[in-house]
């Protein structure tokens, strides 16, 4: 009997204890949590309390909120949305949507002092010649490179793959994005950490260099750029081999880009290119009659004898056709016809064969002019019947319409057939 | 007996564990009634960071009952609302939406974009990427891209309204461009005016691929008649003031003002006055159409031109006054503009104009003097060339002097060729 009063008391005991537990469960407040949101409430909705909504469609059942996934620690945060089962892609989009902002905030805060926030419609466009300045600013892209780089490292620490590289890939923007991706890819793998961090570290001296000219272009400023490219080559000629300094000169060298620009249009073997370059880098500079120089005549002619030189030895290396083919590609006159062109879907092949027509004029006015045996009249009329000419034949291979947009753009060459010559 | 005894035990079991449980609940924030306090979720066991234990701990059991199935549904609207409902900020119910709307058009787009080409080896040939990532693309492709942007963009405004793209930009801490360029346009007419603006945008693009990026004057022809025709169609459904406006931040004029007047620095009654100026100036002589004749001006058309030319001179001195006038004429001079932005004090630019004025007039004296012989004539000439160099490097000093002499200072070869020390 007193066994039994003391089960069930017990029992009442038990009740009134249930009771009160689940009296403060559903009682209890907001937990406190909420304090460690992790993100910028920017506009909560204006949600009911209740789980089920009013057409009954969009019920939610749990009493769980979103704050209860809120945490500083974005490792921990993932793992919250992993355990209650949110999607992965979704889980990405949420992470590098805070990391965005977070790296947007940085950023800002980076340039902030340069009219970055502007709305002053009125502000002109400043350019930045001060050294001081660029030195800064270059500071501030090295603190960018920085920032992005530790966003993708933790990305990849969070997902095991960088996934802004994964989505610039399914929008086709391939493995090399970026402005220097792939550009050492000729060297061995080893290697090319090594001398993209040497080229990124020379980049800042030559850099600094060109700040500091200030625009200025005489024979102290090409001296030092020749010195400071001598100083680039020899550095990596201490990681790479000759034969991969080859490489690095015949893409990257300031005689490469120099090459390279000239060539545009013409179709070159490596073969050709290599031969190319290494007569070229014989000449270096010596076929620029720079202006600063004050060259006396004999400077001048020597300058003009080493162009044809030049010419001469790509002639003898390349063939005559290509090297003519070569010269045309560096003419003005031709890649602005080229152009015209290409753009009006003329046939391949009409702006090489009007750039002829001019060549051919030309010639035949230059003839013109020391044939002695002409009087000025019969010189005129000669003259006159060559511009004809050429006009005729430039008309019938352009057609009137780009013909006309020709002579407007390019094209003045033929008004000058008919004109005397200059006497100085 | 023994069955008593049992049933006394259990019983107060269960008062020590409701009462411990209680207890527990009290000391600390409770979750939720039908969430079991503590209960382990999958993934509990792994290591947690200390400052956040014991918030995890919690957090865990306020959800441990719930699954983001829940929430998730194929029907965008629906699964907003249910977003909205956990009480998620509308921030990262976009940054959601916006991230499952993306994963369709993402790989649409990268469909349209051609696949690289195999490397060619032919590392000597330059290209030239004129015009960002999508330059590559044929006109075509170009087409259907904006195609499917638009698609993408309606779709995100007809569940978050037409504003989307500025709720994204405050999202994602970028700057709102629409509002910054085309606050002033009322709401209404700005999709009209981003439209007629992006299509003008799409055909200025076809001409820089035609021409690979590069422009001459034949092409820059063409992209200004395509410019009047969208400024044209602009001009129907702006009021004249609000095209003004518009112009004043959008129109090539207007941004290459904003190059020329780096050194100037006007403010904003300035830039207005200079803008309608060089409008005006730009009005009176149209540049001509690449594929039409130019007409021929009479004599008396030629001279109402110049009349206006004076007169638009005269207008601005009154509106922005004689002094900045004669600045800003000094510095459309790109030699002079660029050494007031290196850092040469104005006051040495405005003296070295003068001194070119006065070498070039004694220049000319000396030119004209009969009197003197050819070799004479050479030497004084060589004298003030010397002498004028020797003045603009002291103004100037070494450095800027040396590249004024390569980028404006030809005229001092006018005067007298360098030689050679």
């Amino acid at each position: 009997m007193r066994i039994s009063f003391v089960i069930l008391l017990s029992l009442v005991a038990n009740i009134m204890l249930a009771a009160a537990w689940f009296r403060t469960t559903h009682a209890s407040p907001k937990p406190v949590e909420e304090a460690a949101v992790i993100e910028p409430v920017m506009e909560t909705a204006a949600s009911p309390p209740v789980a089920v909504s009013e057409d009954g469609a969009i019920g939610l059942t749990s009493q769980a909120r979103w704050s209860d996934l809120q945490t500083e620690d974005f490792r921990e945060f993932v793992r919250r949305l992993h355990a209650i089962g949110c999607p992965e892609e979704t889980i990405k989009d949420l992470v590098l949507a805070k990391l965005n902002r977070n790296f947007s905030v940085k950023q800002r805060a980076l340039w902030q002092d340069n009219d970055f926030n502007s709305n002053d419609y009125w502000k002109p466009y400043k350019r930045q010649r001060d050294p001081a300045m660029a030195k800064k600013n270059r500071g501030r892209m090295h603190e960018w490179r920085d920032l992005q780089k530790e966003k993708t490292a933790l990305l990849v620490e969070l997902f095991g793959v960088d996934v802004e590289k994964e989505r610039r890939k399914e929008e086709g923007f391939g493995e090399d994005w970026g402005w220097n991706s792939g550009s050492l890819a000729y060297l061995p793998e080893a290697k090319r950490d090594a001398v993209q961090k040497y080229l990124d570290d020379f980049q800042e001296k030559q850099q600094e260099f060109y700040a500091s000219i200030q625009g200025a272009w005489d024979s102290d400023v090409r001296a030092e750029r020749d010195r400071l490219e001598q100083e680039k080559m020899d550095g990596l000629a201490q990681i790479l081999t000759p034969q991969e300094l080859r490489e690095y000169a015949l893409r990257s060298s300031q005689i490469a880009s120099q090459v390279q620009s000239g060539i545009r249009g013409v179709d070159l073997t490596r073969a050709q290119y290599e031969a190319l370059f290494d007569v070229r880098s014989k000449y270096g500079d010596s076929i620029y009659n720079w202006s600063d120089e004050g060259n006396d005549a004999e400077t001048i002619k020597q300058i003009e004898q080493n162009k044809k030189d030049l010419q001469a030895d790509i002639a003898s290396t390349l063939g005559a056709s290509k090297a003519q083919e070569l010269e045309r590609a560096e003419d003005y006159s031709y890649q602005q016809l080229n152009r015209l062109a290409k753009r009006s879907n003329l046939p391949p092949g009409t702006a090489a064969k009007v750039y002829d027509f001019k060549g051919a004029a030309e010639k035949a006015v230059q003839e013109l002019a020391a044939n002695t045996d002409l009087t000025p009249e019969q010189q005129q009329a000669a003259r006159a019947q060559i511009k004809t000419e050429t006009e005729q034949a430039v008309k019938a291979a352009l057609g009137d319409k780009i013909y006309k947009r020709y002579m407007k753009n390019g094209g003045w060459w033929m008004n000058n057939l008919s004109q005397p010559p200059r006497h100085n | 007996m023994k069955l008593r005894l049992i049933v006394l035990m259990l019983c107060l079991a269960g008062n020590v564990l409701l009462a411990t449980a209680l207890i527990r609940h009290s000391r600390q924030a409770p979750p939720h009634p039908e969430t079991p306090a503590h209960t382990p979720s999958k993934a509990v066991h792994q290591k947690k960071p200390a400052p956040t234990e014991i918030a995890a701990d919690v957090a865990e059991a306020q959800i441990s009952d719930f699954q983001w199935s829940q929430l998730d549904t194929p029907d965008y609207v629906v699964y907003i609302a249910r977003l909205r409902m956990f009480d998620m900020p509308d921030t990262q119910v976009r940054d959601i939406i916006y991230g499952l709307v993306e994963a369709i058009y993402r790989p649409r787009r990268g469909v349209l974009r051609p696949p690289k080409k195999p490397d060619d080896g032919k590392f000597w040939v330059q290209h030239f990427y004129w015009g960002g990532v999508d330059s590559q693309l044929t006109k075509m492709q170009r087409d259907q891209m904006t195609a499917l942007r638009k698609e993408e963009s309606d779709l995100m405004k007809s569940l978050f309204g037409d504003d989307f793209d500025q709720q994204r930009a405050k999202d994602t801490g970028s700057e709102d461009w629409i509002e910054k360029l085309n606050g002033f346009i009322p709401k209404e007419l700005r999709q009209q005016v981003q439209d007629i603006n992006q299509r003008m945008n799409e055909d200025k693009q076809q001409i820089y691929a035609d021409n690979e990026g590069y422009m001459d004057q034949d092409s820059q022809a063409d992209l200004r008649k395509i410019e009047k025709k969208y400024h044209d169609e602009m001009a129907k459904i702006l009021t004249p003031e609000q095209l003004m406006e518009w112009d004043l931040r959008n129109s090539d004029t207007a941004n290459q003002l904003k190059n020329d007047l780096s050194a100037f620095d006007p403010n904003e009654d300035e830039f207005r006055a200079l803008f309608q100026y060089k409008q005006a100036q730009e009005d009176l002589n149209p540049s001509s159409d690449p594929d039409s004749d130019a007409p021929q001006l009479t004599a008396d058309q030629r001279q109402a031109i110049a009349d206006k030319r004076k007169a638009l001179d005269d207008q601005l001195a009154q509106t922005v006054g004689t002094n900045r006038v004669a600045e800003y004429k000094l510095e459309q001079d790109y030699a002079y503009r660029s050494l007031i932005d290196s850092g040469v004090p104005k006051e040495s630019v405005f003296k070295l104009d003068e001194m070119k004025k006065q070498a070039e007039d004694a220049a000319s004296k000396i030119r004209n003097d009969q009197s003197l012989s050819a070799e004479d004539r050479a030497t004084a000439l060589s004298a003030i060339r010397i002498e004028t160099q020797n003045s603009i490097n002291e103004l100037l000093g070494t450095k800027p002097a040396k590249r004024y002499s390569g980028q404006g200072g030809w005229w001092l070869n006018n005067i007298a060729p360098i030689t050679k020390p």
